[in-house]
């Protein structure tokens, strides 16, 4: 009797706990327009579940991330689209998603791409061995 | 809060980017976990813990902790399945070698890799919790052993009483394993020259210390497995498998020595580390706090000039960190324990304590282990099969492609999460239940016991909250 007693405090004590401190779904926020993104300087960038794609610009000169998010953080479902101009020739491979993208010297190339997997997607250039950042899809 | 953290060390990255490990094999897609799963799975902790006692408190005394020595083999096995298996581990751990030095040199492409570090120290490790000491069946160094006593007679060894060193060459060797596994940047060539380096040490380490002690308390993977192995639901006798309570193989644990008890620290401590290194506040701990209040007066203002010195003293400074992760442990053990001793104005020493706790900690450090490492077991054990198929990694894996194998299975994040609480949450409830079995069995009251087990759930509070901590917080960009 006491075991059963304990074991069902237990229990409500584990869901009670879960309810309460899961949060309630957060409501949609607007798209984000792609263009002042650029200028936002490696700060992760959220960008709510929507239609539109979300956009993001990332520049790399002399081996580094010159410009543009170092962690970008969408939700699952998104569509991606990544702008990368480098000033070397590279190729770009996204983890996880095993994307990869030729990247010309000096010239703007673009990865679109549907975020329908969640989790933490580092993404690097091949030949500068750069980890140049990661892609962090949340779970819907 | 983390945001702005976040920012922070983003922009420290961008400015100068603390050098990227070389560890770019087993990469993990586990995403942090959100802070509100991370402040549930603590209080959860926390309330089931004191629930938990409250029940103990409230149940029959106990038979105490059953001491007698289990003869755990797996002696049960038919014979044709014993060999069966020690062939395969033999012949897997050719196939490693010879694969790695042969084979492409792609770490994803070649066998060994993901055979060793995924199929290995990862599966059959938790395979080993599960079913009980295989490992001891299979360990392929004994078995080499094994066999060149078959003609020179056993290796009684060259040292007196061995026994004296406790597990101290495992702990060792430990230490340099997750040296290697965490810094050493391996390939799949330097892999297989550590398996023959490490055949080495275990055919020079028996011949040494005698067969009998080496792999009982030499060779570490035979420590490790063994105590992994107490945690198995079957208990195996001379005369049939038994059931048990899982863990409660755990209660016949006995360390005997200190160097057992540092062994059950590490365990807990590389996995925290290896995933604390990763995360925000380690790197500007390092890259920004430090710079501001040492570095900086040390090594002048200019980053730039000084980055070379930086990243060296970098990498000293992580080497120093994982090698003293376990003492900073062990201080927390220690100090909850002499915590305990005060309060119940116990005669025993704090020695005794300290040995007879040591195995309820693996609970936790099994699950610490589970929680960090498990999702790799789907994202590249998948594709173990297809790598077995082609060892050598030539791209000719054509007879398995008509089977339609996946070969790469990522878990939902959510999903991923919320096993990672839910296991450090029950691993926690664990140990607080085994502590409180081995103090009613070593103190000699039930009063005095149950007064020892407040220190004890202070102590597995902040070794639970410390690993649901690390799992909370925001990686850095870049880490791996």
């Amino acid at each position: 009797m006491k075991n059963i007693l304990a074991l069902l405090i237990g229990a409500a004590l584990l869901v009670g706990l879960f309810l309460w401190f899961r949060p309630a779904p957060a409501p949609m926020p607007l798209p984000i327009a792609a263009a002042p993104l650029a200028t936002v300087l490696a700060t992760p960038v959220a960008v709510a579940s929507a239609p539109v794609a979300a956009v993001f610009e990332i520049v790399v000169a002399g081996g580094k991330l010159a410009s543009g998010p170092a962690v970008i953080s969408v939700t699952q479902g998104t569509p991606v689209t990544l702008r990368i101009t480098t000033d070397h020739a590279d190729e770009l491979h996204l983890h996880g998603y095993d994307l990869t993208l030729k990247l010309p010297k000096g010239q703007a190339a673009e990865l679109s791409f549907v975020a329908d997997r969640s989790g933490r997607f580092e993404y690097e250039l091949h030949h500068a061995h750069l980890d140049l950042g990661a892609l962090e899809v949340q779970p819907r | 809060m983390h945001t702005a953290r976040r920012s922070v060390a983003a922009l420290l990255t961008l400015l100068l980017a603390p050098p990227a490990g070389a560890h770019s094999f087993g990469k993990l897609y586990n995403l942090p976990v959100p802070l509100w799963l991370y402040l549930y799975g603590a209080v959860a902790a926390l309330l089931l813990s004191f629930l938990v006692m409250a029940w103990l408190a409230s149940q029959p005394a106990a038979a105490g902790v059953d001491a007698d020595p289990e003869d755990e083999t797996m002696s049960v096995l038919p014979r044709w399945l014993r060999h069966l298996l020690q062939a395969g581990a033999l012949g897997l751990l050719a196939l490693a070698i010879v694969s790695g030095l042969f084979g492409s040199q792609d770490a994803y492409a070649n066998f060994n890799m993901s055979g060793f570090w995924i199929g290995f120290v990862l599966g059959f490790a938790y395979l080993v919790a599960l079913v009980g000491p295989l490992y001891a069946v299979v360990n392929p160094w004994r078995l080499m052993v094994g066999g060149l006593e078959r003609f020179s007679g056993p290796w009684l060894g060259h040292v007196k009483a061995p026994e004296r060193l406790g597990v101290l060459p495992a702990l060792l060797l430990y230490l340099a394993f997750i040296w290697v596994e965490l810094f050493g940047g391996t390939g799949p060539r330097q892999l297989s020259w550590l398996l023959i380096g490490y055949t080495g040490v275990n055919l020079t380490g028996a011949w040494w210390f005698g067969s009998r002690y080496w792999f009982a308390q030499g060779e570490f993977f035979a420590v490790f497995m063994r105590l992994l192995g107490r945690c198995s639901p079957l208990v195996w006798r001379r005369d049939g498998v038994g059931l048990q309570w899982p863990f409660a193989g755990l209660l016949r644990e006995r360390a005997a020595h200190w160097s057992l008890l540092l062994f059950v620290l590490f365990m807990l401590s590389s996995t925290a580390f290896d995933g604390l290194r990763e995360t925000v506040p380690w790197v500007s701990l390092y890259w920004q706090d430090l710079h501001t209040l040492l570095w900086s007066p040390l090594f002048g203002e200019d980053r730039i000039a000084s980055y070379p010195r930086l990243v060296t003293l970098y990498a000293w400074w992580q080497g120093a960190a994982l090698l003293l992760s376990p003492f900073a442990y062990l201080a927390v053990y220690l100090a909850c324990l002499q915590a305990a001793l005060w309060l119940t104005r116990s005669s025993l020493s704090l020695k005794t304590l300290a040995l007879r706790f040591a195995p309820t900690l693996i609970p936790i450090a099994l699950v610490y282990h589970l929680t960090h490492y498990y999702t790799l077991l789907f994202t590249q054990g998948a594709q173990l099969p297809w790598l077995l198929a082609d060892p050598l990694g030539t791209g000719s894996e054509w007879a398995w492609r008509w089977l339609g194998l996946p070969r790469a299975y990522i878990p939902d994040a959510g999903v991923v999460w919320h096993t990672q609480v839910g296991l450090i949450v029950a691993g926690h409830i664990v140990s607080v239940v085994l502590a409180h079995r081995v103090a009613l069995a070593l103190f000699a009251s039930r009063r005095e016991a149950t007064l020892s087990q407040l220190p004890m759930l202070l102590l597995m509070m902040l070794y639970t909250g410390g690993g649901l901590w690390i799992l909370a917080q925001p990686l850095n960009p870049g880490a791996h």
